[in-house]
């Protein structure tokens, strides 16, 4: 009648670098996927969207500077849009 | 080959090939053909070997090509000819963008076009605008990314020495 210890496999070198080799597949696999990420960065050569007017948070300032100067002129009130000065209380 | 390996070939294979770097000083010029801006014929690198090049890619959005493209059309009054050519290489996306610039800042150089990026991505630039000068033989011996004032005289300074070097190698 054979034993348990009989029934166990023999261990093998490939058996027992198997665990380290898995390991490193995952974390590799974890590597790869995270630099395959959907945030990509955008190149140099593809700026040009980025400058685009439509693309500015004020896509028209001299349009807003003259609307600004409209308001403080109508509502007596400068500086509504910002604030003025750096806090000092000199202007 | 157990799969645990093959994934792990697969994984390095996947981030060696994103590592792989810029176009850099001392390598091969990647060969290209583009079509010249405004016209329906096509140049290659390959076309103009024997000569030194300085090769400039820029945009009509970018700000320093504004300070860089004047001295480059000094330098090609100066130096273009049978040895040197100056190739700009336009990456906007619309090419009516580029025309006015080119037109704007006479350009006396030939321009390729290139909206898709596909020779900027190979060159993987870092920089707009960015520029290399490549010897007779089409290797890359001076890389130069953004430019500021007084960027030009070193760069002209070393295509002199190459134009120089060439002039004493010829039997």
């Amino acid at each position: 009648m054979n034993s348990i210890a009989d029934r166990r496999p023999a261990t093998s070198v490939s058996s027992r670098t198997a665990p380290v080799v898995r390991l490193l597949a995952v974390m590799s696999a974890i590597a790869a996927a995270l630099s395959l990420g959907a945030c990509a960065s955008v190149q140099p050569w593809e700026r040009g969207t980025l400058a685009r007017p439509e693309m500015q948070l004020d896509p028209n300032p001299l349009q807003t500077g003259l609307y600004e100067q409209v308001y403080d002129s109508k509502e007596a009130a400068s500086g509504g849009a910002g604030t003025a000065g750096a806090g000092c209380g000199c202007n | 080959m157990p799969n645990a390996t093959k994934s792990l070939i697969l994984a390095l294979a996947v981030l060696l090939a994103e590592a792989a770097g810029a176009v850099d000083e001392g390598e091969m010029a990647p060969d290209f053909s583009l079509p010249v801006l405004a016209d329906n014929a096509a140049l290659s690198l390959s076309d103009t070997h024997g000569k030194v090049r300085y090769i400039d890619f820029w945009a009509s959005w970018c700000a320093p090509c504004r300070v860089a493209i004047p001295r480059i059309v000094a330098l090609q009054e100066e130096l273009g000819g049978q040895a040197f050519e100056v190739i700009g290489i336009n990456i906007d996306e619309h090419v009516e963008d580029a025309l006015d610039f080119a037109e704007h800042y006479t350009m006396n150089y030939v321009n390729l076009s290139d909206p898709e990026g596909e020779v900027a991505e190979r060159y993987e630039l870092l920089a707009v605008p960015m520029s290399y000068v490549v010897d007779a033989e089409g290797r890359v011996t001076l890389v130069h990314a953004g430019f500021r004032r007084g960027d030009m005289e070193p760069i002209r300074a070393h295509i002199l020495e190459l134009l120089e070097r060439q002039q004493t190698d010829l039997p």
